[in-house]
């Protein structure tokens, strides 16, 4: 194995970016004064008003519409950039996983 | 190193922050006119920014209102630290003329402390920038030359203050006595 094949391996520069991420936060952690936490700093900011936390409806009115809408992207991307040399029924598998994941949707 | 370093970024750019304690918008047009390229304050790097959690300095006008001061008071607290303020226009500086009126408490530091006081109604733009430009030369040693450079050519007095040189103002004996 090369030293550029160990340095371009994909686990090699997602940890090089890692620690370029967070070389940067540390230093941006060294430079900063220490944190003074008082009054509403840590509150949301809007405009100084003295916004309290709300809790929301978690109901999933539109789930269904828009994870069926992310299934058809995905096979449609499958089916767009699938090769000519690729492996038919492994294409083949992952439609069919995608069409089970659509019935499983509307069994309800 | 790094604080040396950290200090020339903060005097190269300072981002501001525009804040109406319950001004009559004289000094808000005044602040935009010292933004804009006639006096360009943007050549010290200065950058009018919408929100304090990205800003360095406040540039607050107006007088400090009873129904403004919890949000002014939020508003300054949410601010990264370190933080500056520079009240602008006589409102800021002191409240007058509405001080003391029954909503008003009297100038900016009434509720926030102030690091430079630029009376005037409205605060000329040259006084803003010139008041700015002091805050920035207690930062960067290029700044401190380029206002010693202003002070020789220019009659600056009562233009700007500092909170030593209020407190003289408002209460000559008190601020004597320091």
């Amino acid at each position: 194995m090369t030293a550029s094949a160990v340095l371009y391996h994909p686990v090699v520069v997602f940890t090089l970016c890692m620690m370029a991420g967070w070389g940067v936060y540390a230093l941006g952690r060294a430079l900063a004064p220490a944190s003074r936490v008082i009054g509403g700093k840590l509150k949301t900011y809007a405009c100084g008003e003295n916004v309290e936390g709300e809790s929301f409806p978690t109901a999933y009115h539109l789930y269904h519409a828009a994870f069926i809408f992310t299934l058809l992207d995905v096979v449609a991307l499958v089916l767009g950039t699938v090769t000519g040399t690729a492996i038919v029924w492994m294409v083949a598998a992952y439609l069919l996983v995608g069409l089970i994941a659509i019935v499983i949707l509307f069994k309800d | 190193m790094l604080d040396g370093l950290v200090k020339w970024a903060r005097g190269k750019s300072p981002w501001v922050c525009h804040l109406n304690c319950g001004s009559c918008n004289g000094c808000d047009i005044e602040i935009v006119a010292a933004l804009m390229p006639r006096f360009d304050l943007e050549r010290f790097g200065v950058l009018l920014e919408g929100s304090p959690r990205h800003a360095d300095v406040f540039l607050a006008t107006g007088p400090m209102t009873r129904q403004i001061r919890d949000r002014v008071v939020r508003v300054y607290e949410q601010a990264a630290d370190p933080k500056f303020v520079v009240a602008v226009g006589t409102c800021g500086v002191s409240g007058s003329p509405f001080y003391p009126g029954y909503n008003v408490l009297g100038g900016v530091d009434a509720a926030i402390p102030v690091d430079m006081y630029v009376p005037g109604c409205p605060a000329r733009p040259d006084a803003i920038s010139y008041g700015v430009l002091r805050l920035l030369a207690t930062l960067d040693p290029k700044a401190e030359a380029l206002v010693k450079e202003i002070e020789e050519r220019y009659d600056t007095e009562g233009l700007v203050y500092t909170p030593e040189e209020m407190a003289q103002q408002r209460d000559p004996v008190e601020g004597a006595r320091g």
